[in-house]
């Protein structure tokens, strides 16, 4: 339900730009790490493609739930 | 004083085994250290309060060495890095384990490296000493480095 209620802030290969992490209330070095950590942890590199939803969530290309950024302290 | 994780770190290394046919208590029989995230292809995780129950989209080990090494020099973070599987320069023990294990669960190792510079910091190398301790594991290295 709640990922229903959520929007897309970035579907896209490589790094976001600063304006997702503050759409997410996180510093950008905060966040970069956390991205960082979850792509790697989904044996994901960079260059990999993931959505990033406005609720933290991360998923793959495929839709498939990877991670949530809030959770990455 | 505040002894979790600063949220600003500026540098730290992940070092992973991946393969759909990896089983992680064989790399946390080798490795002495609790890693940051560890399950087969396929089986349920909870991988944290806000993302809930997922399932392991391949077998993986998987370290960060953010919570672990207390620095902003990626240096330290490679050293504990080259350390966990050296634990003496001449002891290759570990590194061979780890290599039997990957080559019999058709798995690879990767390392990547993050660091996020200040303005006009100059961003570190990966000594080629470093690179030549992992060469044994045919890991790549990935930098994810931004100013």
């Amino acid at each position: 339900m709640q990922r229903q209620r959520s929007r897309i802030l970035w579907t896209n290969p490589g790094n976001p730009p600063g304006s997702v992490a503050r759409a997410l209330g996180m510093g950008p070095r905060h966040f970069s790490r956390a991205l960082h950590k979850i792509k790697a942890a989904s044996d994901l590199s960079d260059a990999d493609r993931v959505v990033i939803y406005s609720d933290g969530l991360v998923t793959d290309a495929q839709g498939e739930p990877l991670g949530n950024l809030h959770d990455e302290d | 004083m505040k002894t979790e994780a600063r949220t600003d770190r500026k540098a730290f290394v992940t070092l992973r085994f991946a393969g759909d046919d990896l089983d992680p208590q064989e790399i946390s029989a080798i490795l002495p250290v609790a890693p940051t995230r560890a399950h087969r292809k396929g089986e349920a995780f909870v991988a944290g309060q806000h993302a809930g129950k997922l399932r392991g989209r391949t077998g993986i080990w998987f370290l960060a060495t953010d919570k672990l090494v207390r620095s902003d020099d990626l240096g330290d973070h490679l050293d504990f890095v080259r350390d966990l599987l050296y634990p003496k320069p001449s002891d290759v023990s570990r590194i061979m384990k780890l290599r039997d294990i990957l080559e019999r669960a058709h798995s690879r190792a990767h390392i990547t490296c993050f660091w996020r510079g200040d303005p006009g910091e100059t961003a570190p190398q990966i000594p080629a000493g470093f690179k030549s301790a992992i060469k044994r594991l045919a890991a790549d290295i990935e930098m994810d480095f931004a100013v």
